[in-house]
């Protein structure tokens, strides 16, 4: 028989992997609940905000809560999709418990995409922007260029765990330096430079989940996260701000 | 050309979020698409808020689209596709205005960007809206 505590380390196990890595609050909610009945618990409630994860139900006749604090915050679509699945799988009978819980310490173990894969990305990504904000070719090959390098001091700053508004100032402060000092050297667009690499560390995700959370009636959540995106812009404009002030002499 | 520019920063954009390698083209398709979108809209004589409204509208139909045909979750193609669109180059703009003192501009600016992603904001709820409406009816007609 399977035990009540077994059931919620499962279950929170599988949240807490979607929530650390970017699923919207309702596809939490939503999973830990069908992972629940689907082995056999009643009268389940889950509660998820981006920093907290409730989870709470009747099994064998004994009333089990478990809660978890939410820390990490990264991107790993991947492993939403994996966690998706498997939960896909287990509602339709095909798994038991533990075996669930070993495949959910699998999908914690899957490696992202390795750094110079990860750089690659973010230039071809900003070479992609340079030209689709109408800029030239010339424009493009520099974004490329200094995407890679602004991507390679993000990754730096992630790996010392430094804070996400203060490497957003940096970001933001080591792209327009370095589009600054590309104009003053080659036939480029400052402007189109720094937008295209800008947009690396636009909040695309938080913006997107604060939408739909808040489409979804998970206020709190949508608040939070939105909070977290206009934190995020504003940081990047007061490094890039800084940096035009100082080089660009403009006056305040 | 714009679709193919949107297709490679979304498929930037996946790498980054770490979208599995058999599925990175599916999130710039949807990327393209909604360039696509934009681009016509533009030649059509639509304002750049207008163009970036559908181009929102058709690039969550084609996530949610493509999330139930290849049964996974929408988000992984959503945020790669909608990030192009988000107006980064008004935000900087707006910024640069106010560095440069030139506070009427700064406002012409700020407030084009709030309303282009007020239009982003908009076609995305229409759409994940309608979508999770079917969803629960969909739930609903199994249960009963």
């Amino acid at each position: 028989m399977l035990e009540h505590d077994t059931l919620a380390r499962t279950v929170t196990k599988a949240g807490m992997i979607l929530l650390e890595n970017g699923a919207e609050t309702n596809r939490v909610e939503d999973t830990m609940y069908r992972l629940c009945k689907a082995y056999g618990a009643s009268v389940v409630d889950t509660y998820a905000t981006p920093t907290l994860l409730i989870v709470s139900f009747t099994l064998n006749g004994q009333l089990v809560h478990n809660i978890k604090r939410i820390h990490i915050q990264s991107t790993n679509l991947s492993r939403i999709d994996a966690v998706n699945t498997l939960s896909r799988q287990a509602c339709a009978g095909n798994l038991t418990c533990s075996q669930l819980d070993e495949k959910l310490d699998e999908v914690k173990a899957y490696r992202p995409y390795s750094t110079p894969v990860c750089i690659l990305g973010a230039s071809i990504c900003t070479f992609g922007f340079a030209l689709f904000f109408e800029g030239t070719l010339y424009d493009a090959v520099c974004a490329f260029m200094i995407g890679a390098m602004v991507q390679a001091v993000v990754i730096l700053l992630n790996r010392y765990h430094i804070s996400s508004i203060f490497r957003n100032i940096i970001g933001g402060a080591l792209l327009s330096a370095l589009s600054l000092t590309a104009s003053s050297s080659f036939p480029v667009s400052s402007s189109t430079v720094s937008i295209s690499v800008l947009m690396l560390l636009v909040p695309g995700l938080a913006i997107t989940n604060a939408i739909r959370d808040s489409v979804n009636g998970d206020l709190v959540s949508g608040l939070a996260r939105g909070l977290e995106s206009i934190l995020t812009a504003i940081s990047i404009a007061v490094g890039s701000g800084f940096v035009l002030l100082l080089l660009g002499g403009g006056g305040l | 050309m714009t679709p193919f520019y949107a297709f490679l920063a979304s498929i930037g954009f996946a790498v980054l979020f770490n979208v599995p390698h058999n599925r990175l083209f599916y999130a710039g398709l949807a990327g393209g698409i909604g360039g696509a979108a934009y681009g016509i809209a533009q030649y059509l004589g639509c304002s750049e808020t207008i163009a970036l409204l559908y181009a929102s509208i058709f690039l969550s139909l084609a996530s949610e689209i493509m999330a139930r045909i290849i049964r996974c979750p929408s988000t992984m193609f959503l945020i790669s596709a909608l990030i192009p669109f988000v107006p980064g180059g008004g935000a900087y703009y707006t910024v640069l205005s106010i560095i440069e003192k030139n506070n009427d501009m700064a406002l012409h600016y700020g407030l084009n960007t709030i309303s282009q992603a007020g239009a982003i904001v908009l076609g995305c709820v229409v759409v994940t809206g309608a979508f999770s409406m079917m969803r629960s009816f969909e739930m609903h007609s199994h249960k009963g």
